[in-house]
């Protein structure tokens, strides 16, 4: 209880005097969950890791909404753009237009994306898998989440006009980010989230700073607007599936939580990567032939919750990339070795 | 419509069918056209992003390195031409030497301005060195020469923000966060 609690305090202490009582009650309340966790009379204060998780990502196959989302990291980088989700129950369909850096539109239909640069009139079509598998992380988040994340539900906020939820979700051991997610009272729906890393410092942060939900957002508008204009050059990123095994790479031990999801060529890169999931955080092994030439630096660098390491691995170059903290990108690069 | 307003509406995409085959051929034509080409691009990408990260054409920035050599070598050549012994040795470096020693000279400097433009895009977006970040643990050996971030790593974060993305959190905040946050791969 106490580290956890060490995290929240700082940024949550000015907050928690201002709201006295209530402030004491949300203390006790946890102190209780963390002990005994008991079936406490308030549903909010029970829910596991999974059913926030499960909870938050109804809301976005529920509900659609208009909003300005901001990212921003501890490095100074800041973006926003503005976003339409409209959706069925079934399907979902949402337009991301940039308003910051290079204009692009981004179009999301299910697993579908199209991403639209009028600066070069090209559309980059890509098909992202790793968008289909909730129900298949179903199964992941019921055996691995709960094993290296904790959730506990810290307070509540006002975020774009919306009364909020403060979940934290707190990594059980060193080799993942916790995350502090805003979760709007009534539907669920992320408004905010921040990763945090071990010491509570805020890596990222991705807010909505306006939202207008159950805005009417008609899908087939949004998909008309799908249609590539006469001109526009299509490119798809190649990427063809195979597996470590075929391609003569094995992990000499597994990095604890986390499991191997796919694998592809592309070679358009002329690299195998490799993707890793603990339910939460994904890391990319991207492994490539040495070149004396090009990979002379191995290292590590971060921006914002994205971490990077180099290393050279018998012959060939290894880039590991995730939203992790270095040591588990380090864990990856270490157990990584050639079997043929 | 002329040449240059031809090349114009050519940089911009706005030519079909003869039109096109006509711009191309003004574009191809000589290499004043060649220069407008290169000149619509430039101004085309200042007024989008405020910044200039093409410099000038090579066979333009050599052929005036060339010229101010060839300018230079003019100014100093009558100097030695009062000693009568060395004045042949001159004529003949005139053909030859400087020729390559301006040659020599270009390619130097085409290597240095690359090397100032390579310089100057990875100064610009070098992201954090986590060794420099007090947070992340001294677990890596990183050096402490800074890693300069080159296209081929954005492409493989683009590729990672593509494909990696299986989490829970993904269909809410993940894509939102990466779409938002990406920057395209040129």
């Amino acid at each position: 209880m106490a580290p956890g609690f060490a995290r929240i305090a700082p940024s949550l202490a000015r907050r928690r005097v201002a709201q006295g009582v209530l402030a004491f009650w949300t203390a006790g309340a946890l102190t209780v969950a963390a002990t005994a966790a008991p079936r406490a009379a308030d549903p909010q204060a029970e829910r596991t890791v999974s059913e926030w998780l499960a909870r938050m990502h109804d809301a976005s196959r529920q509900r659609s909404y208009v909003g300005t989302f901001v990212v921003s990291s501890s490095n100074g980088g800041m973006s926003s753009a503005r976003i339409w989700h409209a959706c069925d129950g079934q399907r979902q369909v949402e337009r991301i237009e940039s308003l910051s850096g290079e204009r692009r539109s981004t179009f999301r239909r299910d697993e579908e994306v199209l991403t639209f640069l009028p600066e070069s009139r090209t559309v980059r079509s890509e098909h992202r898998d790793s968008l289909g598998v909730f129900p298949e992380l179903d199964k992941l988040d019921q055996a691995t989440i709960p094993e290296f994340y904790s959730a506990q539900r810290v307070g509540s906020d006002r975020v774009a006009g919306f009364e909020t939820d403060i979940v934290q979700v707190l990594p059980k051991d060193a080799l993942r980010f916790g995350y502090r997610i805003w979760s709007e009272k009534r539907s669920g729906l992320v408004v905010k989230l921040q990763t945090l890393d071990e010491g509570g410092k805020v890596l990222e942060q991705a807010a909505f700073s306006e939202l207008q939900m159950d805005a009417p957002v008609r899908m087939h508008q949004l998909l008309q607007m799908m249609a590539v204009p006469v001109g526009w050059r299509v490119e798809k990123p190649q990427a063809v599936k195979t597996t470590p095994g075929a391609e003569g790479w094995a992990l000499k031990a597994p990095v604890a939580g986390f499991r191997s999801l796919n694998c592809y060529k592309r070679p358009a890169e002329g690299v195998l990567q490799w993707i890793f999931s603990d339910g939460l955080a994904s890391v990319s092994l991207f492994i490539e032939d040495f070149d004396r030439e090009r990979h002379v630096q191995e290292g590590l660098f971060a921006s914002g919750a994205t971490h990077t390491l180099t290393r050279r691995v018998q012959d060939s170059w290894v880039t590991v990339v995730g939203e992790v903290p270095p040591q588990t990108l380090k864990a990856f690069s270490l157990n990584l070795e050639r079997r043929r | 419509m002329d040449n240059q307003e031809l090349i114009s509406a050519l940089a911009d995409g706005q030519l079909q069918g003869e039109a096109f085959a006509l711009g191309v051929q003004a574009a191809c034509a000589d290499p004043r056209g060649r220069e407008a080409w290169y000149s619509y691009h430039l101004v085309g990408e200042v007024l989008r992003t405020g910044k200039a990260g093409t410099g000038t054409a090579p066979d333009v920035f050599l052929a005036k390195l060339q010229r101010r050599l060839r300018d230079e070598q003019a100014a100093a050549a009558p100097q030695p031409a009062s000693r009568a012994v060395v004045l042949p040795v001159r004529e003949a470096a005139n053909d030859w030497v400087w020729k390559l020693t301006a040659g020599v000279a270009s390619m130097a400097a085409v290597v240095a301005v690359g090397w100032n433009v390579y310089g100057a895009n990875g100064a610009g977006t070098q992201p954090q060195l986590a060794s420099a970040q007090p947070s992340a643990p001294a677990v890596l050996e990183a050096s402490a020469a800074p890693m300069i971030r080159d296209a081929r790593l954005d492409r493989l974060l683009a590729a990672h923000r593509q494909l990696g993305g299986g989490t829970a959190l993904s269909t809410s905040s993940g894509f939102l966060r990466n779409a938002t946050f990406e920057a395209p791969s040129r």
